[in-house]
């Protein structure tokens, strides 16, 4: 609280005997020191506030217990690999010359040494490999969290879910279970994009970027970046040539983001005139090809602008290259010729806007009386690829808009070996509402199935074989869940519930699907939702 | 344009006590004026109160409209969601639009639908004075007014005067207005107004997309008209005397949405029917006053959000009895009332209905010799399934050379809307689990008022708690309303009306300031303790006014520190000074023939952003031309 309040407040005593500030924290999350924690799995706080586990240990049900390939011994949980204190079992101390305890050659033994092998380092009385032992992860002393892998002396979990309904990055491992704490963000997280040591979001309430170290034990940035003047709402991150490109769907831009500098590089229309711009485009998906940035218009109705994909010619570049003598300017001033003025400096742009290619009233691309909305874009070999949801307007739950499949999905198409032609394939009835496109190999697999109308729409996996002309393969039931973002990671598919904290692993080669697993907690209002996810690496 | 041009518009608190104050009141209750510097100047109806009163008569010519017109007061923040005609509202104190109450008359304008009233549908010409009372108002004016009430006070029938007025301006702007008073027999005097106000709202903007040079581009379907007439009644029926208000006023515009985002199609309608009538007669006893209200209001919102219409209808109706005492120590006032309300969205879902009840109490004691002044109130109140206790005390110590002191307290508490409990709209859900807002509030002042004009100035605090916050519900974007929002807003405000040199071509000044701190209680991590959205620390306004006789001219400053548009507090709205400036001639002496020239934002300041993040109109030139019956005292 601040000085000028305190001095108001002197006269107001009844305010102040009531002011106090208090979290709020997601259900079954409590305020510890400012910050909301599960105290069943917080290794920090584990049963208990401040209550912490030991190294190389998990908290479980809110008690500490030693992680997978750590032993207990005498309640503490120790490596007999490396534990000059355990060396090969517990109680087995390693002392005079040999006080080290190394684990080397092939069969593997375990046993003192005087010295440490090449390669290793010396870390109290063990010998580690300090670019992948989880409890020494880069230097000595620094363990990882359960669930992370130490990767070249960074620990790292294997997939980072974004949870919209607590504001958090949830890390976990390849069997989705929690792989250290949530990150907090600034804001709703809505997409996720991996860019080197880190993990992008774009976040809503307001909206902007913000970034987490995929490096738990790094301090997050929790201050999102403005993307805009005002409230802007991506709903794509897409990591090209280290720089990320965000559609704005406030702005109705392509923005491209330096994550090095936390800079806005350009902000880049996706129509040709202003009024075209102000029309209501609502950019979704974006994905690059071929030094081209095809961006999906989703629209709104009839009337507004969209349903359309938008082409920009990059130059990525030329902008993103150090410019310390590029002017400056204020919002909308002069700038010299070939420049553009972003965030009060005269810029080189990223991009021009190219052309639109309209999907509205293209034979095929929607049944009649509905409107076929560009979704999300994915490019494989010399074709881009943007599903289109076959809507028709409808009410349900008081909320009245284009929201009910009209029949089987569409993906558009375009060739741009040939000229960008524009072909519509039928998804047929087993995918209605398509949404996010993942490729694995040459296969493209599309999610599908409907939010609001899950029984007429209910969710599968669509593989489709891309490595010549598309090929649409059977389907995989998801009827467990609702589709949302797709990913693959480590091999594994991973395709979010949109109506749950929920993650569906699938196996695309099997082509089997697993049970879904809850990875975001319930917040305080009653929900969860796995917004997006990426793979750490 | 008055040519008594003493104090322009804000008017502090008056060292004269006057009868106290009483929700309901038809207009001719507030007829009190304090002399002060040779100006007749209106007091606040409760001079223990931290109440500003806004004279319009003070502005005529300047095309100002109602938010206009509060702006001038501390502790007000309008909230323009675009140019002329569009939607306006009003926090005091950091509290939400939704929890002001604003009245015509005494009756009160907010709906069982709830939500802001939209100060762009009351004409202005109409209006006699505005009571912006600030604090925790519900023992007063009743439950809804955390953050103060606004009374809009119409004007009196005043036999023999009339006045027309016709405005052409920027962006399309066309107003006219008419008004008349004149007597029926020897006991009825009947005041008629009417006003239409239009404009095509086109103005330009910068359209900031990309990083090519800003381009200009128009505000396309912003346009407004709305219009409206009142009649106005007061006969004195013996010992009795009846008031009788009937006004009718509509208008549609339309919604040009986000600059990103146009929404060429979208249109809203409004219509309002008032008709209310009170009997004041004397009691059984010496020193009763007995005084009988009833009412009715009309409300009709038409909104096309394509491809969706949107249709509500409302009614509301009410009887109120009031007994005043006048005993050897002051005036005491008994109250109670009862309200019947309808709300229907047609065609979807059934009508719902809102009886509510209140019991009132307050008193008025004269201590010390007249030099203390005392006024506590209670009023009990039960709006369907809700009830509560709005309380207040106020005090006012007179001390010496102009001086005096004065304090209140008071809590109260705002029942949820049909809307918040009920009524799906799109994707906000209702939730009927809601429990009432609650508001307690403090303040003081130290005020003076002598030859060099009137000051007030002191802190003011207000605790917020169970507000209706709309908190996301599911991924598809639904919303919902949750008792969850706890706030803080203090600080201190400050106002200044003077004539420090009369004699020099009767200049003039006034100024008010309001230093705001507000913080969000209890919220998620990242936005607990954060400043309020759209609350900014400082808010200035200043005037200085010429009238050296025939002509006058004017200067007036707005000025409003950095604010933020989001909770999270990393959206920043920069600090923005906005200059108007005016002046005007009288062409013809009898009757009274004014040209006014008004240019707001005379500096075409761009950066000006509602609190959707839209940009505002730059700089708008109004041209009034003004002839009325001629004003006693003007040379």
């Amino acid at each position: 609280m601040t000085r000028p309040l305190r001095l108001a407040l002197l006269l107001a005593p009844l305010a102040l005997a009531a002011c106090s500030t208090s979290l709020v924290c997601p259900q079954g999350q409590v305020d510890c020191g400012g910050s909301c924690v599960d105290l069943a799995v917080d290794a920090a706080h584990c049963g208990a506030c401040a209550t912490s586990c030991g190294p190389l240990s998990v908290c479980t049900a809110g008690s500490c217990g030693c992680v997978a390939g750590a032993s207990d011994c005498a309640g503490a949980c120790v490596d007999l690999l490396t534990d000059g204190a355990n060396c090969g079992a517990c109680g087995a101390a390693c002392t005079g010359g040999a006080s080290f305890c190394a684990t080397t050659g092939s069969p593997a033994t375990t046993a003192c040494v005087s010295s440490c092998p090449g390669g290793l380092a010396g870390c109290g009385s063990s010998c580690v490999d300090l670019l992948s032992d989880r409890a020494d992860c880069g230097a000595c002393g620094a363990a990882c969290a359960a669930g992370q892998t130490c990767r070249s002396g960074a620990c790292v979990s294997e997939i980072e879910v974004a949870c919209y309904a607590t504001d958090t990055v949830q890390p976990v491992d390849a069997a989705l279970a929690a792989a250290g704490p949530a990150r907090l963000l600034g804001g709703s997280p809505q997409a996720l994009a991996v860019v080197d040591s880190s993990v992008w979001a774009s976040v809503s309430y307001p909206a902007g970027v913000a970034s987490i170290p995929l490096d738990a034990r790094v301090p997050s940035s929790v201050d999102p970046f403005d993307l805009v003047p005002y409230d802007s709402d991506v709903e794509a991150l897409q990591a090209s040539d280290q720089l990320l490109l965000a559609s704005d769907d406030s702005a109705q831009t392509l923005v491209v983001f330096d994550p090095a500098t936390a800079a806005v590089l350009d902000s880049i229309p996706l129509a040709a005139t202003p009024a075209a711009q102000a029309a209501g485009l609502f950019p979704h998906g974006v994905d690059v090809l071929g030094g081209r940035a095809f961006v999906a218009l989703y629209g709104e109705s009839p009337s507004s602008g969209g349903q359309a994909i938008a082409v920009v010619d990059l130059s990525l570049d030329a902008c993103a290259a150090p410019d310390p003598t590029a002017p400056t300017c204020s919002g909308g001033g002069a700038c010299p010729t070939g420049r553009g003025c972003i965030g009060g400096v005269c810029r080189i742009p990223c991009g021009a806007f190219e052309k639109q290619i309209p999907v509205l009233g293209v034979p095929g691309a929607a049944t009649s009386g509905a409107l076929p909305f560009p979704g999300a874009v994915k490019a494989a070999g010399s074709r881009v690829y943007v599903t289109l949801a076959n809507l028709q307007l409808a009410s349900t739950g008081g909320f009245t808009g284009y929201i009910q499949p009209a029949g089987s999905g569409r993906l558009a198409v375009i060739d741009t070996a040939n000229g960008d032609a524009l072909s519509i394939l039928d998804l047929g009835t087993a995918c209605e509402n398509p949404g996010a496109l993942a490729l694995e190999g040459t296969t493209l697999w599309v999610a599908c199935g409907s939010f609001s109308y899950p029984a007429q729409a209910p969710g599968t996996l669509l593989p489709i074989d891309v490595s010549s002309a598309p090929v649409i393969g059977a389907p995989l039931a998801a009827t467990s869940i609702v589709p949302g973002s797709l990913a693959f990671c480590g091999g594994k598919g991973y395709v979010t519930d949109q109506a749950s904290g929920a993650v569906l692993p699938f196996d695309p080669l099997a082509r089997t699907v697993g049970a879904p697993v809850t990875v975001c907690p319930t917040g305080t209002y009653g929900w969860a939702w796995a917004s997006d996810l990426a793979c750490a690496f | 344009m008055s040519s008594k041009l003493v104090f322009p518009g804000v008017v502090a608190l008056s060292l004269s006590f006057g009868s106290p104050a009483r929700a309901g009141d038809l207009p001719e209750a507030h007829d009190e004026s304090i002399d002060v510097v040779g100006a007749r100047l209106p007091a606040p109806a409760d001079p223990t109160a931290s109440e500003t009163v806004v004279d319009p008569s003070r502005y005529q010519g300047e095309a100002k409209d109602v938010a206009a017109l509060v702006s001038t007061a501390p502790g007000v923040a309008v909230l323009n969601y675009g140019g002329l005609g569009q939607l306006a509202t009003i926090q005091i104190r950091g509290s939400t639009a939704d929890d002001v109450l604003i009245l015509l008359d005494g009756l009160p304008l907010n709906t069982a639908a709830g939500g802001a009233v939209d100060l762009s549908t009351i004409p202005a010409s109409w209006i006699g004075r505005l009571d912006v009372a600030r604090g925790a108002e519900g023992a007063r004016y009743g439950a809804g007014a955390l953050g103060g009430a606004v009374d809009v006070i119409t004007r009196r029938p005043e036999p023999g005067t009339w006045a027309a007025e016709a405005t052409s301006g920027s962006f399309g702007t066309l107003n006219g207005s008419a008004s008349g008073a004149f007597e029926l027999g020897r006991s009825v005097s009947v005041l008629a107004a009417a006003e239409v106000d239009s404009t095509r709202g086109d103005y330009p903007y910068l359209f900031g997309a990309g990083g090519a040079p800003q381009v200009e581009v128009t505000r396309a379907n912003d346009a407004a008209l709305h219009g409206g007439g009142i009649l106005k009644l007061a006969a004195n029926l013996g010992d009795s005397r009846l008031d009788v208000l009937a006004q009718l006023s509509g208008g549609r515009r339309g919604l040009p949405g986000n600059e990103y985002a146009v929404t060429p199609t979208d249109w809203q309608e409004d219509g309002r029917a008032l008709l209310a009538a009170r009997l004041e007669s004397p009691g059984p006893l010496p020193g009763v006053t007995l005084s009988t209200r009833a009412h009715l209001r009309l409300d009709l919102l038409d909104t096309f959000v394509d491809p969706l219409l949107y249709r509500q209808r409302g009614g509301a109706t009410g009887l109120d009895e009031e007994v005043s005492w006048a005993h050897p120590g002051g005036l005491l006032t008994v109250g109670a009332s009862i309200d019947d309300e309808l709300l229907v969205l047609l065609g979807d879902g059934p009508t719902r209905q809102l009886t509510s009840g209140a019991a009132s109490l307050a008193d008025d004691l004269d201590l010390l010799g007249g030099r203390l002044r005392l006024s506590p109130a209670l009023r009990a109140e039960q709006q369907g399934p809700f009830g509560g206790l709005s309380a207040k005390l106020g005090a006012r110590l007179r001390l010496s050379g102009g001086l005096s002191v004065r304090a209140s307290a008071g809590s109260t508490f705002r029942p949820p809307s049909l809307t918040e409990l009920y009524l799906q709209q799109g994707i906000a859900a209702p939730n009927p689990d809601l429990r009432p807002e609650r508001a307690e509030s403090i303040d003081a002042a130290l005020v003076y008022e002598g030859p060099g004009g009137h000051a007030s100035a002191g802190p003011y605090a207000t605790r917020y708690h169970d507000l209706i916050v709309y908190e996301p519900t599911s991924a598809s974007g639904r919303l919902e309303p949750f008792n969850t929002g706890e706030s803080i807003a203090a600080g201190a405000e400050a106002e200044l009306a003077t004539v420090p040199l009369p004699a020099l071509l009767g200049l003039s000044g006034a100024a008010s300031y309001t230093y705001l701190f507000t913080e969000d209680l209890h919220d998620v991590a990242g936005v607990v303790g954060n400043w309020l959205p759209e609350r900014p620390r400082h808010r200035l306004f200043a005037r200085a006014s010429l009238e050296p006789g025939p002509v006058a001219a004017h200067v007036e400053l707005h000025w409003v520190s950095r604010q933020f548009l989001d909770l999270r507090n990393v959206d920043p709205i920069p600090a923005a000074v906005v200059w108007n400036a005016g002046a005007s001639a009288r062409v013809w002496r009898d009757p009274e023939l004014w040209v006014h020239l008004e240019v707001l934002n005379v500096l075409d300041v761009r950066t000006q952003l509602d609190p959707l993040g839209n940009p505002l109109p730059g700089r708008t030139v109004m041209v009034t031309l003004r002839a009325g019956s001629r004003t006693e005292g003007r040379p």
